[in-house]
């Protein structure tokens, strides 16, 4: 750590006093507070919560002068808001880097984030609002040695709440776009083709009293796009050796991911096609870690990420990196100016389709098994268990100038048991209808009102939700939302859940301040979740960007 | 442009270092040696125990009056004859992070014991694995009915426990030796199991108040309630290894000895657990599932 101020210091000296002309460079951050108070409730399973108040909080601060440029974030939980693991109880700065950058080399040292190709192999990034943060803390080498050949290479830790997790992470990643390089010869070619190729490998202590433990686990990815005119295709490939992990229940059977997708786009239509299959791809940094701590790759979602209050947060679905075979399609129309449905201004529709299997594995008697293979799995072949299905249509038009409007219909089926973790829930079939209607009253002046209803017979039953927001730009703005569980089953539990909002935006600075009742759910961020836990009371926000 | 042609070279040199950096584990098992034998003495048993499987979970609010009732009232009946296990399994083991009920305490056999035996209700649990009115799984209130039918059974199969543990040379596995001896001629199949069972566990337990739950914890969601005699993993797995099979005259006997490796989580702050870990070893008869006597010893004597 002492090194690494020392570093800083001597090179803000070095860049001052070879400064030509005065220039101080240029210093930008951003803030974030999140603030609770808690109300023990329980109609709605709100714990008490002894601090009364909980906080979110951190500030990114970064300064650049010329190629260089070094920043630190702060941040502080004191404690976690709920929700977030008790593991990030604390303040301090864990994050903090110096950077180098010309136009062929990018050096790194300190912390970072950094993705291969889809992030199947290697992603680290951070998501606040999950509580997700896998950083690298070591050093980073990005090299073009010649044009259109672009390498990588990492070594570091990666951040597991206050410390750094047991294992070391090395990578490296290469890609090749042929265009680029091979410029006299396919320089004017309309297809173009970029190549990728990544290795990432970990060292963790072997020690373990069970089992033999590798202690150098490996891992390689190859990917491909071609992209011609209106067309986009693009696939990956991604193996990795024997890694027994909590997460596969210690077994030793290889694991590999494959992702394809294909995207054509045209001036008013535009359809989109992607498939996966993940087989034993959970890769951590500490082969004895759980949640959603310290993953070193990324398993991309093939769903739909929901905006609207129910479906976004009920059943959303959390990828399995354990093993899953999934497809996603969706088709975009803009219906013309003039039409039957376009009307004055023209309207889209949205049509997206959803699906994720568990695999079709041949799992092996333990006493047949001296090798912990585990399972046999059929390459993209799926499985019987239907984890999820989204098939949802969204029509989207704006009627005047004052009015427009949204028109959700959505379809989910939601395995809870392997989703969510949640033994004798089963499979909820539910049914959604969004109508999201905007009125702009006058230049300051807009209203927008909500409403959503869901209808199941699983889970807690059926749910109505409306939201209006009332904005005055342009700095204020109000909203009160109502969620009722007035389908469920127990009539104690068909609770009506308001909450009240109000905010002030300046420049870049918005307050929000809110009050009432929020239910329990997942949050979810790219096929990421983080399970929100019920509360009462009141709730502040600041942003702030400089 | 030598310099870039010198870092290139060390990029290529460093990926193929990379490339390096893979384990193939072939054999996962260590080449453990057999745990050496041992000689029990030739004794016979006189008392037959009860093993109480309870099935609990940190979820369940009305699981406490359960763990209050054993500790406040057969206990103390039946002193070292009654051995407790605490199975923590189904829907009210699982974790519920967003209620603060973090831990997983849940372990294959006891999600087997669940789904074979069938528990609906809490809290509950088996004596002996003998049926009590048809059904394994006996609920509170008929425990201590239960408990006198086995308490009045003699004891057929004699079983003899050693713990072995070499604190200096080998400190986190142990031997399990167990000596069962029949004491009347049977037929059948029969296994011994060893049970690894952690005692005195802190953490948050669901707890309804005054007789719904156990009325010496307070707090309705106690995050310092102690969990007693907690099942934490199978010796010889979820059914055990077979000991006899077949016609067994009066007096045969038989020894078997199982290697049991504690996992890191036992491991940390070792010197300090150690005090609360314990082996139950038992007897059944494999067919019936009939337990015929089980036998608790402590990791250390203190």
């Amino acid at each position: 750590m002492k090194q690494i101020y020392s570093l800083l210091i001597l090179s803000f000296c070095y860049l001052q006093a070879f400064s030509q002309e005065p220039n101080y460079g240029q210093v930008s951050g951003n803030f974030a507070l999140d603030a609770q108070y808690y109300i023990a409730d329980s109609t709605i399973n709100a714990q008490n919560v002894p601090e009364k108040t909980r906080m979110n909080t951190f500030a990114n601060i970064n300064y650049t002068l010329g190629k260089f440029s070094t920043g630190f974030r702060y941040e502080a939980y004191m404690k976690p808001l709920l929700g977030f693991l008790p593991g990030w109880e604390g303040q301090g700065i864990m994050y903090r880097y110096a950077q180098f950058t010309d136009d062929k080399f990018d050096v790194t040292i300190g912390s970072f984030y950094e993705q291969f190709g889809s992030g199947m192999i290697l992603r680290a990034y951070e998501e606040r609002a999950l509580g997700y943060d896998n950083m690298f803390d070591g050093a980073r080498v990005k090299f073009n040695p010649y044009k259109g050949v672009y390498l990588k290479g990492l070594y570091g830790k990666q951040r597991l709440f206050w410390r750094l997790a047991d294992g070391v992470v090395r990578g490296a990643d290469a890609e090749v776009n042929l265009n680029e390089m091979l410029d006299s010869v396919m320089g004017r070619m309309k297809t173009k083709f970029i190549l990728g190729a990544s290795f990432v490998s970990r060292y963790q202590n072997p020690a373990d009293v069970n089992y033999v433990m590798p202690a150098n686990v490996g891992s390689f990815a190859t990917r491909l796009n071609i992209i011609r005119d209106k067309w986009n295709v693009s696939g990956e490939y991604v193996y990795k050796i024997n890694d027994p992990s909590a997460d596969n229940k210690f077994i030793y059977k290889n694991g590999q991911g494959l992702l394809l997708q294909f995207n054509y786009a045209t001036k008013g239509f535009g359809l989109s096609l992607s498939g996966k299959y993940i087989d034993n791809m959970s890769f951590r940094s500490d082969r004895y870690e759980g949640f959603t701590n310290v993953f070193i790759n990324f398993n991309p979602a093939l769903t739909r990420p929901h905006t609207y209050n129910l479906a976004a947060t009920l059943y959303p679905y959390a990828c399995q990196p354990t093993g899953e075979i999934a497809f996603q399609g969706e088709l975009n129309y803009k219906f013309q100016k003039g039409t039957l449905l376009g009307g004055k201004y023209g309207a889209n529709l949205a049509v997206n389709y959803s699906y994720a299997n568990g695999l079709d594995t041949t799992t092996f008697s333990p006493e047949k098994d001296s090798a912990r293979m585990g399972y046999s799995s059929r390459f993209f072949g799926p499985g019987s268990n239907k984890y999820f299905r989204d098939f949802n249509i969204e029509f989207r038009k704006k009627v005047s100038d004052k009015f427009k409007f949204v028109l959700m219909y959505i379809y989910l089926e939601y395995d809870m048991e392997i989703v969510q973790n949640l033994i004798g829930k089963g499979t909820i079939y539910s049914h959604i209808g969004v109508a999201d209607l905007n009125y702009k009253i006058d230049k300051k002046n807009n209203i927008r009102v909500e409403v959503q209803h869901l209808y199941t017979q699983q889970d807690k039953g059926s749910w109505a939700t409306v939201l209006v927001e009332y904005t005055r730009s342009p700095h204020w703005f109000i909203g009160a939302l109502s969620q009722y569980n007035y389908g469920n089953e127990v009539e104690a539990q068909r609770v009506n859940y308001p909450y009240l909002t109000v905010g002030y935006i300046q420049n870049s600075t918005r307050i929000t301040m809110g009050y009432g009742k929020q239910r329990e759910g997942l949050f979810c961020v790219g096929g990421v979740c983080r399970a929100v836990p019920a509360s009462n009371g009141f709730t502040l926000s600041i942003t702030s960007s400089f | 442009m030598k310099k870039f042609r010198l870092l290139f070279a060390a990029l290529v040199i460093s990926t193929g270092l990379f490339f390096q950096s893979c384990d193939k584990v072939d054999q996962p098992y260590y080449d453990t040696p057999v745990c050496p034998a041992v000689t029990f003495p030739d004794t016979n048993g006189t008392t037959r125990n009860i093993l109480f499987e309870e099935f609990t979970g940190h979820t369940c609010g009305n699981c406490p009056s359960g763990a209050y009732d054993l500790r406040t009232i057969w206990k103390p009946m039946y002193d070292d004859r009654l051995i407790i296990v605490s199975v923590h399994a189904g829907v009210f083991a699982t974790p519920d992070i967003p209620a603060g009920y973090y831990a997983d305490y849940r372990t294959e056999a006891s999600v087997e014991y669940d789904a074979f035996f069938g528990v609906t209700g809490y809290p509950s649990g088996m004596v002996n694995r003998v049926p009590y009115a048809s059904q394994y799984v006996v609920g509170k209130v008929n425990w201590g009915n239960a408990f006198a039918v086995e308490a009045a059974k003699p004891l057929e199969i004699d079983l003899q426990m050693y713990v072995e543990h070499d604190e200096l040379t080998d400190p986190y596995s142990v031997c399990l030796h167990m000596h069962s001896k029949f004491l009347t001629s049977k037929n059948g199949r029969f296994n011994v199991v060893g049970y690894f069972v952690e005692d005195s566990i802190i953490s948050k337990q669901k707890n309804y108040p005054g007789a719904q739950g156990d009325p010496d914890y307070l707090v309705p969601q106690d995050p310092n309630y102690v969990h007693r005699h907690m099942l934490r993993d199978n010796i010889g797995g979820t059914w055990g290894v077979n000991m006899w099979s077949g016609n067994a005259p009066a007096g045969k006997d038989t020894t078997v000895s199982l290697k049991y490796n504690f996992q890191p989580r036992d491991t940390v702050d070792f010197s300090h657990r150690k005090h609360h870990y314990y082996f139950v070893g038992y007897v059944y008869d494999f067919d019936t599932k009939e337990i015929h006597q089980v036998i608790e010893k402590k990791l250390t004597p203190h």
